[in-house]
């Protein structure tokens, strides 16, 4: 069984499939591409199960699908704990289920020569290469500041690179294109300009004294960066929703479906059941249908549709029921999901008797909301605040989105939870500002970022935001 | 929640491994009324930011005695806190790389022999059939003692302060004592920042900040905070069983029950502070020290770094003592780097000092006194 899309309406994964390639997993060859993840040239082949817990043995397979979690851990030519979503098949790999912790059985006579982390100095270091990463290169660049645009993902674009849809708002903002175009159109801006360096590949793994981050280039070499500004854009982090066999393998969050399906051309399965009816769970659900997979239904607790209305109409005109006031209680199976219940719920959100529906499926999507990913601003010592309507915890920021800790700003979803047009609004004001505080200027860069915050102001005047425009007072200082 | 006006027979500064094992020690023995204040949450301070090791293994008559007779308490432990601890015996493998430094682990282990300590001194290739990973190459000799052991800090402190308040005592998060309400040579009320409390007794058990403590009783203690650093890997199943350590490289790590290696290295410049943050220095230093001596550890990867104090006399050794300028106050501090193993003993010895029972071993050697009139022998084997 192949879950591979062969035909796709918008996407064409013929460049990611150049080279087959013979790989083996617990003693059995497959067959995948050589640089597509080994989690995803496995889910391909219908393998989900990929590792086991330690303590009770519970299956576990690709979850985040970007080594954010530990669930697809697998040994690979002897090595444990390598995470199976991040690295590439080659010819000949011999890959091994994790059963609990692994044995370190290489052997090592002699120790390596390692050397000391290179340690390099740039005027404004941007973490995210994302839509509000990316901008900020682009007008701090244009300012004339000499920039270090950082991401731990292969390409430039954040989440944009897997939204295939059209996006809404205004056109200085890109409305009208596809997410996949806004971010092939931010990359080549960004290679049309000298002054900024691209690491990709290259996630930041720590924070030192010193304002010193730790950059892992192109995954393997630590190099320690000494910035002067710092803009920080490293986006959102998942939610997921709490039921029994959560963890079973072939349930993931809409990220890892996303990754899955528009980055390597792999179903998240054939059969599928998504919880959450905002934005990201209706626009998950048309690309799935899109994709030819058979969508059983939507389950949303609340007893409206959380997300726009257009997404909504689009989902129901394919036939895919968007059940509210009803919500997942078990999934079954024992090496990957087979069936989800889920049941209607109460004002009290307790399930109610004798309501339960089954529903045979391989695959279930969670999109149950976000949260900031505040996890270096946090390391930085910055000073946060728990924002309920902004998603959680964000960092206190002045109107230029400069922090509590003096040269770093902040940009995008780990500000506030919205969009990419306000990802962009916000990219746009943190770069200008950053460049115009180590002495640039440029009038017409300086308006368009005055522009900017006013566009904000805007967009969040509509009564949709109004909520998140009241909450953003908490955190202005 | 504030506190107004009440009184215990004993108020205990810090509820790190030291202040909670007096408390219960203090309980244990008869003692009614004890309360342990701590500023932060239980484990901020240096005992939840330490490495769980446990050694006997030491170069001065002080250490081996409080570490030998903390083993024999560490042993019953998990059985009179109901908590397992994580305590384990695997033992420490001690490392020497010249040969002066093999003469000194020997004068050591001679030392250790006199204080019935069943330490014994190996070939590098019998240290590589205790721990198989290891480099033997530049290995003088190893000296290993099965006794040594390690548990889990945070494991420790929570299962104290259950038993405290089983047996009626008190631990009192989140509450940092800011002042002394002093009368002649006595505290008469401990000043909080919920309140304050009248005490008979104080114990200032506060490691890295007992100088702090100390400058608010008018009292100078020669006691300083060193910034030490400290690494966790991704769990693996059991690859070796001792603490393994270098003096002279600085190192440590160790392998978890639960799987992952925890491991520090000393930086030789740092300076006395509060400096809380990690260094860019450590994880470049730790990782090319440890595939020296164990290469296959290459392949395992360092998942978080932080920090912790060491709170360091001018000779390593150990502060046990009544104040010198107020009448009822005990220190017990100045442990530089090994309070935790030690704890037991040191929270058995503070609890007599406060029932008035003489204390079970002479505590002349842990005074304060010691530093003014010049009697200092800089302990030999600190290591991180």
């Amino acid at each position: 069984m192949s879950l591979r899309i062969e035909d796709h309406p918008l996407l064409d994964f013929s460049d990611k499939r150049k080279k087959p390639v013979k790989f083996y997993f617990n003693d059995r060859e497959y067959k995948g591409y050589e640089g597509e993840p080994i989690a995803v040239a496995l889910y391909a082949n219908g393998v989900k199960k990929l590792s086991e817990s330690p303590v009770k043995h519970r299956s576990r397979g690709l979850f985040c699908a970007i080594g954010k979690c530990a669930s697809c851990r697998v040994v690979v030519n002897g090595i444990p704990n390598i995470r199976a979503c991040q690295e590439p098949v080659r010819e000949g790999l011999k890959v091994r289920s994790s059963k609990g912790l692994e044995k370190l059985e290489i052997k090592e006579s002699s120790p390596p020569r390692i050397s000391r982390p290179e340690e390099i100095e740039t005027e404004i270091l941007i973490i995210g290469a994302g839509p509000a990463g990316a901008i900020a290169a682009i007008k701090a660049a244009d300012m004339g500041a000499k920039v270090l645009l950082v991401d731990y993902a292969s390409r430039i674009g954040g989440q944009l690179i897997k939204q295939t849809h059209k996006f809404f708002g205004w056109r200085k903002y890109y409305a009208g294109y596809r997410g996949i175009k806004i971010a092939k159109i931010l990359e080549e801006e960004i290679r049309k300009r000298a002054n900024i360096e691209v690491w990709l590949n290259s996630p930041v793994v720590g924070y030192y004294e010193g304002n010193i981050f730790a950059v892992l280039k192109d995954k393997r070499k630590i190099v320690y960066v000494k910035p002067k500004k710092v803009i920080i854009a490293p986006g959102a982090v998942e939610r997921f929703a709490i039921f029994e066999n959560n963890d079973l393998p072939g349930i993931m969050g809409a990220g890892g479906a996303q990754t899955l399906m528009n980055v390597w051309g792999v179903k998240p399965g054939e059969r599928v059941l998504v919880v959450g009816s905002g934005n990201v769970g209706l626009i998950v659900s048309y690309q799935m249908a899109q994709a030819g997979i058979e969508v059983k239904a939507i389950v949303e607790a609340l007893p409206y549709i959380g997300g726009y209305f257009v997404h909504a109409a689009k989902v129901r005109r394919l036939g895919i029921p968007i059940l509210t006031k009803h919500t997942i209680i078990r999934a079954e199976g024992t090496e990957s999901v087979k069936k989800a219940i889920i049941a209607e719920i109460d004002e009290k959100w307790r399930p109610i008797p004798g309501t339960e529906k089954e529903f045979i499926v391989d695959a279930i999507i969670v999109a149950v909301g976000m949260y900031p990913d505040t996890t270096l601003t946090r390391m930085m010592g910055i000073t946060h605040k728990f924002v309920k309507e902004l998603g959680g915890f964000v960092p206190l920021r002045k109107r230029t989105l400069e922090t509590t800790r003096e040269g770093v700003y902040i940009a995008g979803d780990v500000s506030c939870i919205e969009e990419a047009s306000t990802a962009l609004m916000e990219g746009i004001i943190a770069g200008i500002n950053a460049a115009k505080s180590l002495g640039y200027n440029n009038p017409v860069l300086e308006n368009e970022a005055q522009e900017a915050i006013k566009d904000l102001e805007k967009f969040r005047s509509g009564p949709r935001y109004a909520h998140i425009k009241r909450a953003l007072e908490n955190v202005i200082i | 929640m504030l506190i107004s006006n009440e009184k215990y027979d004993v108020i205990i500064i810090g509820a790190g491994s030291i202040g909670l094992m007096t408390a219960y020690h203090f309980l244990k023995m008869g003692g009614k009324s004890v309360i342990v204040l701590e500023k932060g949450y239980l484990g901020c301070g240096s005992t939840g930011r330490c490495g769980g090791g446990i050694r006997e293994q030491w170069g001065s008559p002080e250490n081996i005695i409080l570490a030998k007779k903390s083993i024999d308490i560490w042993e019953k432990l998990p059985k009179e806190l109901e908590d397992d601890l994580e305590f384990h015996q695997g033992g420490y493998l001690i490392l020497a790389f010249s040969e002066e430094e093999a003469e000194t682990l020997k004068q050591n282990v001679h030392l250790q022999h006199k204080f019935g300590i069943n330490s014994k001194i190996l070939t590098p290739e019998e240290a590589k059939e205790i721990v198989p990973i290891l480099n033997t190459s530049g290995i003088v000799l190893a000296t290993y003692n099965k006794r040594d052991a390690k548990a889990s800090p945070f494991r420790t402190l929570f299962a104290l302060k259950k038993k405290i308040e089983e047996m009626g005592g008190k631990v009192l998060t989140h509450t940092e004592v800011i002042g002394f309400k002093v009368k002649g040579k006595e505290v008469k009320e401990v000043i909080t920042t919920r309140g304050s409390l009248k005490a008979n007794l104080v114990v200032n058990a506060t490691g890295a900040w007992s100088k702090i403590i100390g400058k608010m009783l008018g009292e100078n203690l020669p006691v300083e905070p060193y910034r030490h650093e400290i690494m966790v890997t991704e769990r693996l199943s059991h690859l070796f069983d001792p603490m393994v350590i270098s003096f002279s490289k600085g190192i440590y790590f160790q392998q978890m029950p639960r799987g992952e290696i925890i491991g520090g290295i000393g930086n030789p410049e740092e300076k006395p502070g509060f400096f809380i943050q990690p260094t860019s220095w450590f994880p470049y230093h730790f990782a090319k020290t440890l595939i020296e001596i164990a290469p296959a550890l290459r392949h395992v990867r360092m998942l978080r770094h932080w920090t912790g104090y060491y709170e360091v006399t001018p000779d390593a050794k150990p502060i046990i003592d009544y104040s010198e300028v107020i009448n009822n106050v005990i220190h017990a501090t100045g442990f530089s780097g090994h309070g935790f193993m030690v704890s037991p003993m040191v929270g058995k010895i503070v609890a007599e000092m406060l029932l008035g029972k003489s204390p079970s071993i002479d505590i002349e050697p842990y005074s304060i006194r010691r530093f003014r009139e010049g009697r200092i022998v800089r302990e030999t084997g600190v290591v991180g």
